[in-house]
């Protein structure tokens, strides 16, 4: 079954097109990755499955519905330059944010809230760092945060752009073991990833992108060599709309 | 240590700290969303709005005069968001233009009212003080409107706080979370036209933006918890607004805002040298 489903998606930024006439599935209990070559949309992909960008055309369901009803069935890790680092706040905190859904503006954050966040942080090996200034961890650590961020979140589907970017092997065990165990717990995962040499150790679906084309299937129907070869050889000048 | 006790100084200290605390927690959101220096520019931008409130109405009555800052205030924003969409024009490019155009319309009409036969009857005396402030001369009447918008400011921020602590952060996922990040980023910007209106007569067009932005540089030297950010930001200002109230009371030579504004900045290069994460402290993030 699929949970998100993308038709004929065309966006573009200003009068540049970056994607055009994209259809994509992402099926139900599934870890999909997204890869392409850079500047292919992936992140353009995922950005506009989340409502940060307006298509020009094309229509995009969750569950059958559109994804502006659907935002608490979502948890999101960010790309890494779109958080303020500087902005003073606590890896605890952080976490905890995955609650203010449920809390609303004056509801005081309960224990039980706290003890979420504090699991979530045990759960991602990061109980000794919960009182550090954000910008005081490692690139693994920091994104190791924004997953106990989701895990308090308890959405259905878990979107991560690039999650595994700058990210060392320590954490990149420690998130990609937690992706596994979600999985198992029935959610589902969609990650845009660059590493080709890793996809059939951690993906079982495989979304492969690039502008005008995009490929989707299982890690066995879809990444094979003709197609990585297809997706990864078009160059600026075949792309003529 | 009589004068400590005196109406006069009184009135004064009271207008003050209340704008200095609720800049202060304004300004560390604001600079937290790096827009220190729109601030700025919307502090200067604001007195065309003083000039053309005065031609219309022809009177110096305090809210009218306020109205027009806040419209201008309102619309230097639009303005520098307008030029920004450009994406070859740089944001500081942008406050450049609308720091030293709307400034520059505001010194015009000024001009224009000095010069001009039917507002030579009615007295502008005292537009000028929008640019430079008068914290001195603060009546209780002004106290009063401090009062009420400092309220309105706080009650914005007890029922947005959790929301424009997401945005700030990370408005991508606020977005994803659910927040109603346009609006969010409205209530901020009104919050700070309104601190930047209300400030402007007490401490002018110049010096507002200090009040915003330096209580927040200081307290981001001694700690990384926005509460204790929050707390520390409007502590010191609130210090330093007492210190230069009662400095300038006592000293007839010196003028009130300039002499927070000093201290204040004296207090905050203390703190980038001292501070838990100054250049010489224990801490570096």
């Amino acid at each position: 079954m699929s949970v998100i489903h993308v038709e004929d998606l065309s966006v573009s930024y200003g009068d540049k097109p970056v994607l055009w006439d994209i259809d994509v599935d992402v099926m139900d209990n599934s870890v999909t990755a997204i890869i392409g070559p850079n500047g292919a949309g992936k992140s353009t992909l995922l950005k506009s499955i989340l409502g940060f960008i307006k298509p020009l055309s094309g229509c995009i369901t969750l569950f059958d519905l559109p994804v502006s009803k659907q935002l608490s069935k979502i948890a999101y890790v960010p790309q890494h330059n779109s958080v303020n680092w500087q902005f003073p706040i606590t890896v605890f905190e952080v976490v905890l944010m995955g609650r203010y859904q449920n809390l609303g503006p004056f509801k005081k954050v309960s224990k039980e809230e706290k003890e979420k966040a504090l699991d979530a942080l045990r759960q991602m090996n990061l109980l000794d760092l919960k009182d550090r200034h954000i910008m005081q961890l490692s690139g693994g650590q920091k994104q190791r945060v924004f997953i106990a961020r989701c895990l308090v979140q308890d959405a259905d589907i878990l979107i991560m752009d690039e999650p595994l970017a700058g990210v060392d092997k320590v954490s990149e065990k420690i998130i990609m073991d937690k992706v596994k165990q979600l999985q198992k717990e029935g959610k589902t995962i969609i990650c845009v990833h660059h590493d080709l040499n890793t996809v059939e150790k951690y993906f079982d679906h495989v979304i492969l992108i690039n502008r005008y084309i995009a490929i989707h299937g299982t890690l066995n129907e879809v990444f094979t060599k003709e197609n990585i070869n297809k997706v990864f050889e078009i160059n600026e000048d075949s792309f003529i709309v | 240590m009589k004068i400590l006790l005196s109406y006069d100084f009184l009135v004064v200290l009271a207008g003050v700290l209340l704008l200095a605390i609720v800049s202060s927690i304004v300004g560390c959101f604001s600079v937290y969303k790096g827009q220190s220096l729109v601030g700025d520019a919307i502090g200067h931008a604001t007195y065309p709005g003083v000039c053309l409130a005065f031609i219309l109405t022809q009177s110096r009555n305090p809210f009218f005069l306020l109205i027009g800052v806040f419209i201008s205030g309102i619309l230097a924003y639009f303005t520098i968001n307008l030029i920004t969409t450009n994406k070859r024009i740089t944001m500081d490019a942008a406050l450049a233009i609308v720091l030293s155009g709307f400034f520059g319309l505001g010194l015009m009409l000024k001009t224009y009212i000095q010069g001009s036969e039917i507002l030579k009857k009615v007295t502008s005396a005292g537009l000028k003080n929008y640019v430079f402030g008068l914290a001195a001369f603060i009546r209780k009447e002004d106290v009063y409107i401090i009062l009420g918008v400092s309220i309105v400011i706080l009650l914005l921020l007890v029922l947005f706080y959790r929301q424009i602590k997401m945005v700030i952060f990370d408005q991508d996922y606020a977005f994803t979370s659910g927040v109603n990040t346009r609006l969010v980023n409205l209530v901020l910007l009104v919050m700070m036209v309104l601190i930047i209106t209300i400030g402007l007569k007490t401490i002018g067009a110049i010096l507002i933006s200090s009040f915003l932005t330096l209580p927040c540089l200081l307290a981001n030297q001694h700690s990384k918890k926005l509460s204790h950010v929050l707390f520390i930001a409007s502590t010191s200002s609130a210090l330093s607004t007492f210190i230069g109230v009662y400095l300038s009371a006592t000293n007839s030579g010196l003028s009130t805002g300039p002499t927070i504004i000093v201290v204040l900045a004296f207090m905050c290069l203390l703190s980038m040298v001292f501070g838990k994460y100054g250049l010489r402290g224990r801490k570096h993030a």
